[in-house]
C-alpha cells in the first residue's frame, strides 16, 4: 500500500548540510497500524511528510497502490493527496471557521457538491461524536475536541490512508488515550492504513501492529507488537520499550 | 463662531466632499493592485508556498523605495507621470495618482504582514488535502486573514485621510486644504479648530468601524 524505497533527505542550514533521512526503506500493507518511533530530530515526520510528498525525497520512491507519487504532475499529485488524510501535533484547524466548516474543508477544495459534503460531514461528525458541535468555532473547543474535529476532517474524504504527526503529543495522557480510541476506530472500524510518528512508545503500542524505530535519520530496526516475544535488539528501541538503563 | 461655520457650510460640503472623493478612489486603488501585491510579496517570500528569490529582491526593494518617499516630494517627482496620465497636474482628481502610488506599496506591505501572522500549520494542512495555490490563498490566507485585512485597512484609511490633506499644495482641496485656507492664511482659528474636530470625529468613525467589523470576523476568541 504505502511502499518508501531507498528515502533520502538532506537539508541545507546555516552550519552546513543535516541528513534527515538516509536509504529509508518501509513497505506498509493495506489495513496496517504502523508507527514511526525515536528521539526528536530522527526524522520521523520528515518521512511521513514524505508519503504526500509534503516533503520531496532527495533520491528514493514513493509508492502508494503501486503507484510512483513523484512521477506525477502537480495537478494530479494534488488529487491523489485528497485521498491521503493528515492529523497534527497542533490540529491546525482553520480558527475562522466553523467546526462543520473545517470538517468540509478537504471536501470544498476536491469541489464535491454541496449535498455530498454535508453527508460526507455529518458521518465523519459521527464517528468521533461531534455532530452537536458543528456549529461551534474551534476556539470553544478543548484540545481533544479539537483533534477529533481534525480527524473527522481526515477521513471526510474517505481516505485509504490516515497520516499522524505527533497527533497525541500537545495532549494530556486521559486525552491521548481518548484520541487513541478514535484512531484505533478508524484502522480497525473502517480499514483505513494508520500511519503514527510519535516519539511515545506507548501511543505507539496502543493502536500499532509494527513499529518502525529511526534514529538519526536511519531506519533501525522493525519490529512486530503482535509478537509476544518481542525483543528489540538496538539501544534505543531497548530505551523505548523500556527495558534496561536506557541511554 | 456658529454663524461663521454656518456661512462657511458650502465649502465645508465641497471640501469634504473632495476629501471623500480622493480617499474612495485612493482606496479602491490600493486595495485593487495592494491585495494582489501584497499576497504575491508573501507567496515568493524565502520559505513561503512559492519561494521566489530573486524576484522577491526586486519588489521588496520597489516597496521599500515608493514608501521611503516622503509624500510630499512623491507627488512633485511624479509630476510627469500624473500629468501623462490625468491630463493635468493639478486638482482632485490629478492627486489620486500620488495618492494611489504611495497608498499600493503601504497597503501591500500591511497585507503581506497580515499574512506572514498565519499560522504556518493550517497552510500545510492545507497542502495536505491536495489544496492548489489559488485555494490556499482564497480559502486560507484571506479567510484566517481577514480581521488583519480589515484592520490594515483601517489603518491605510487613516493615514490617507492625513495625506489628502497635503493634497490640497496642489490643488487637490479636501478639507485639510479647507483648513490651511481658511484657519491659516486668513488667520480664522475657530474655523481651524472647528475642521480639526472634524477631522478628528472622521477618524474615530473609521477607527470604530474597523474594530467592529474586524471583531465580527475574528472567531479566533
Amino acid at each position: 500500500m504505502i511502499e518508501l524505497k531507498g528515502i533520502n533527505k538532506t537539508y541545507q542550514t546555516a552550519n552546513g548540510s543535516i541528513k534527515a533521512l538516509e536509504n529509508v526503506s518501509v513497505d506498509i500493507g493495506p489495513g496496517k497500524a504502523w508507527g514511526f518511533i525515536g528521539l526528536s530530530g530522527a526524522g520521523k515526520s520528515t518521512l511521513l511528510r514524505c508519503v504526500n510528498l509534503l516533503e520531496r525525497p532527495d533520491s528514493g520512491t514513493v509508492l502508494i497502490d503501486g503507484e510512483d507519487l513523484m512521477a506525477l504532475n502537480s495537478k494530479t499529485l494534488l488529487r491523489r493527496r485528497q485521498r491521503i488524510g493528515m492529523i497534527f501535533q497542533h490540529f491546525n484547524l482553520l480558527a475562522n471557521c466553523s467546526v462543520f466548516e473545517n470538517v468540509a474543508f478537504p471536501l470544498s477544495i476536491a469541489k464535491l457538491s454541496k449535498n455530498r459534503i454535508r453527508e460526507l460531514v455529518g458521518e465523519s461528525l459521527d464517528i468521533v461524536n461531534l455532530s452537536d458541535r458543528a456549529k461551534d468555532y474551534p476556539a470553544k473547543l478543548s484540545g481533544g475536541q479539537k483533534q477529533r474535529v481534525a480527524i473527522a476532517r481526515a477521513i471526510a474524504m474517505e481516505p485509504k490512508i490516515l497520516l499522524c504527526d505527533e497527533p497525541t503529543s500537545a495532549l494530556d495522557p486521559q486525552t491521548t488515550s481518548v484520541i487513541l480510541e478514535y484512531l484505533k476506530k478508524v484502522n480497525q472500524g473502517l480499514g483505513i492504513t494508520v500511519v503514527l510518528v510519535t516519539h511515545e512508545m506507548e501511543a505507539a503500542r496502543k493502536i500499532c501492529d509494527t513499529v518502525s524505530v529511526l534514529e538519526h535519520g536511519r531506519l533501525v530496526e522493525t519490529l512486530s507488537l503482535s509478537d509476544p516475544a518481542v525483543d528489540p535488539q538496538s539501544v534505543l528501541a531497548r530505551h523505548l520499550f523500556g527495558y534496561g538503563a536506557g541511554i | 463662531m456658529m454663524d461663521r461655520i454656518i456661512e462657511l457650510a458650502p465649502q465645508i460640503n465641497k471640501a469634504l466632499g473632495q476629501t471623500f472623493y480622493m480617499m474612495f478612489w485612493t482606496l479602491g486603488a490600493a486595495g485593487v493592485v495592494g491585495i494582489p501585491l501584497g499576497t504575491l510579496l508573501y507567496l515568493i517570500r524565502p520559505g513561503s508556498v512559492m519561494e521566489r528569490r530573486f524576484p522577491y529582491l526586486v519588489l521588496d526593494a520597489i516597496v521599500n523605495i515608493v514608501r521611503s518617499f516622503p509624500f510630499l516630494i512623491l507627488m512633485v517627482a511624479i509630476i510627469p507621470f500624473t500629468r501623462l496620465v490625468m491630463g493635468s497636474s493639478l486638482g482632485t482628481r490629478a492627486v489620486i495618482v500620488p495618492l494611489s502610488i504611495s497608498a499600493i506599496p503601504d497597503f501591500a506591505r500591511l497585507v503581506e504582514q497580515v499574512l506572514v501572522e498565519i499560522d504556518r500549520g493550517v497552510i500545510e494542512m492545507a497542502k495536505s488535502v491536495g489544496a492548489n495555490t489559488r485555494q490556499i490563498i482564497v480559502s486560507v490566507l484571506y479567510r484566517e486573514g481577514r480581521s488583519g485585512i480589515v484592520g490594515a485597512i483601517t489603518m491605510i484609511t487613516v493615514s490617507f485621510l492625513s495625506y489628502s490633506t497635503v493634497a490640497g499644495l496642489v490643488g487637490g482641496g479636501g478639507i485639510g486644504d479647507f483648513a490651511i485656507r481658511y484657519g491659516y492664511y486668513r488667520y480664522e482659528p475657530a474655523v481651524m479648530a472647528f475642521t480639526v474636530a472634524l477631522i478628528i470625529i472622521l477618524v474615530q468613525i473609521i477607527q470604530t468601524l474597523g474594530r467592529v467589523i474586524g471583531r465580527a470576523l475574528d472567531k479566533r476568541i
